[in-house]
């Protein structure tokens, strides 16, 4: 599915003295089956970009193109269902998510909307559970009562049940311990390989991002900076650090090494890469 | 935060009105909702719409949105004609009693328009301040009517992140029936109240570390003092009122008002 913006600007109250302009001509497409960050600092609009997509906001100028669907300003969406039963949303506060009793039925609440069979609803549950890597005991615990990872894998289950083309995780790897956030890295990528989803991260932890994603969408107040590979973006160092976007460390130390003895360590993205590529130079 | 300064309606731009103390506003309103209540003189009325106008035009705030809470107020009035149709009531009585709606709610929208939530509960505190000579706990008064100001944005954001949840799980908003739209609006109750609740306990926690509590003498942070148009406006209303009462008592005026009630029969 193509996600498409083109000349998209969005304003909060638009219209009186309080206007803020959150996205200002925006142009850019999200690449389909492949793993897409948006990065920028907070307050660049980010957020605002995925309610786009989503169609919970409408742009105030501009088109965004979802697969059929065209969002314009002032035209209701004829088929809202359809567009977000093929995108799943997991939101920035796991716990403003929550409505309902049990882990189970809130799972199982964006299914039933969607029209899923009874009978398959139960193994789906189960299944989007084991995918983010919680056991059947959790079904009827209160959501509200779980640690703070635990509702966030919740909120995921949640979403991956009713299985949309899209899914967008809005700072994923908030509140999360160090092993969380791997499984959370493997799950997306096995999401991305296996089950051929495509994947939009918004986040301002490039450390983390920079490992595991394919193309880089930029924004610094509300404009588009830069977008593409990972590798080319991260390539053009000084300006990035110049528009206060933060780089990625092994970004930074390929570029420092570069600066101070001209040699080039290649497009790197796992710090294990990195140090064999230096053992191999020191040798 | 934008959703804060929208819900409490105040339009942030510099005027006259803006200006003004918010205990003075809060003096006129009280002053100006009393006359209009008791009086059906349509001299007091001429008068009464003349202030509002004026008041409206130094408020620097755009006309439509005025007539936009007006407008929201229609069912009420046709409410009112169609009621007093059926008691057979003079049909000046009934435009004034529409008049009178119309007047009430935009003077209340000049109140809104023009000062923050804070200023408001300020001049809300400055009326109460007499009945401490009862015994009345005012200023507890003041902080609950703070904490239920405070309160709202925080709902209505917590409103709005549930729905955009639930909506990006399928509860079409903008395109069901207006079942369906009730039916989601009921599912918001629940969590609503479990969330505030939980926010609510955070707030009192966090309030009780910095060692709040009502008793204590507590100063206050504004910007905005008496000045002489303060004492102008409120004089005017007051003016006004004194007119209608010494016209009720003397018997004066009648004249004036007899011209008035010919030319709307006209």
């Amino acid at each position: 599915m193509e996600i498409k913006f083109e000349n998209v600007s969005y304003s909060y109250l638009a219209g009186t003295p309080l206007q803020v302009d959150a996205l200002k001509n925006i142009n850019t497409t999200i690449i389909p089956n492949q793993i897409n960050a948006i990065i920028g600092p907070s307050g660049s609009g980010k957020s605002t970009m995925i309610e786009l997509i989503n169609g919970l906001k409408l742009p105030t100028k501009g088109t965004v193109y979802v697969g059929k669907h065209r969002l314009r300003n002032n035209i209701r969406i004829i088929n809202a269902n359809k567009l977000r039963f093929d995108i799943g949303v997991v939101f920035q506060n796991p716990e403003d998510q929550f409505f309902q009793k049990t882990v189970k039925k809130e799972i199982e609440f964006g299914m039933k909307y969607f029209g899923y069979k009874i009978d398959k609803i139960d193994e789906r549950v189960n299944n989007a559970l084991k995918m983010v890597g919680l056991d059947d005991s959790y079904l009827f615990r209160d959501p509200f009562n779980l640690s703070g990872g635990e509702k966030r894998k919740v909120a995921i289950a949640s979403v991956l049940a009713f299985n949309p083309e899209v899914i967008i995780f809005d700072e994923p790897t908030n509140a999360l311990d160090s092993t969380s956030k791997e499984s959370l890295i493997k799950l997306m990528k096995l999401l991305k390989t296996k089950y051929n989803k495509t994947i939009i991260v918004v986040s301002h932890d490039v450390d983390i991002l920079y490992r595991f994603v394919d193309n880089v969408i930029i924004l610094s107040n509300g404009e588009l900076l830069m977008q593409g590979n990972k590798f080319e973006v991260f390539k053009n160092v000084d300006f990035l650090t110049e528009h206060g976007v933060k780089v990625p460390r092994i970004v930074e130390f390929i570029h420092k090494v570069k600066c101070k003895t001209g040699k080039y360590l290649g497009d790197l993205d796992d710090l294990n890469d990195l140090i064999k590529e230096i053992y191999q130079n020191v040798q | 935060m934008y959703n804060n300064v929208l819900l409490s309606r105040y339009f942030p731009v510099k005027s006259k009105m803006h200006d003004m103390d918010p205990f003075a506003k809060m003096l006129c309103t009280i002053i100006f909702i009393i006359t209009l209540l008791i009086t059906n003189s349509p001299t007091v009325l001429l008068l009464l719409i003349i202030v509002t106008s004026i008041m409206v035009m130094r408020s620097n705030v755009p006309f439509r949105l005025y007539l936009k809470s007006v407008t929201g107020f229609i069912p009420l009035m046709l409410l009112v004609i169609i009621t007093t149709l059926l008691l057979r009531i003079n049909y000046i009585i009934i435009l004034f009693l529409v008049i009178k709606i119309a007047l009430i709610v935009i003077y209340t929208s000049i109140l809104t328009f023009t000062s923050t939530p804070t200023e408001i509960t300020y001049g809300f505190q400055k009326v109460l301040a007499p009945l401490k000579l009862i015994g009345l706990p005012t200023s507890r008064i003041a902080l609950d009517l703070t904490m239920a100001i405070r309160y709202i944005p925080i709902m209505m954001e917590q409103i709005q992140r549930i729905r955009k949840t639930q909506a990006s799980r399928g509860i079409d908003y903008e395109n069901s029936n207006f079942r369906g739209k009730f039916l989601a609006n009921v599912s918001l109750v629940g969590p609503l109240f479990r969330l505030s609740n939980k926010r609510t306990n955070e707030l009192l926690s966090a309030m009780e570390i910095r060692m709040y509590t009502v008793y204590n003498k507590r100063t206050s942070y504004r910007t905005k003092f008496w000045g002489f148009k303060d004492t102008f406006i409120v004089f005017l209303h007051i003016l006004i009122l004194g007119l209608f009462i010494y016209k009720e008592v003397m018997g004066y005026g009648s004249l004036l008002d007899n011209i008035l009630v010919r030319w709307i029969e006209f």
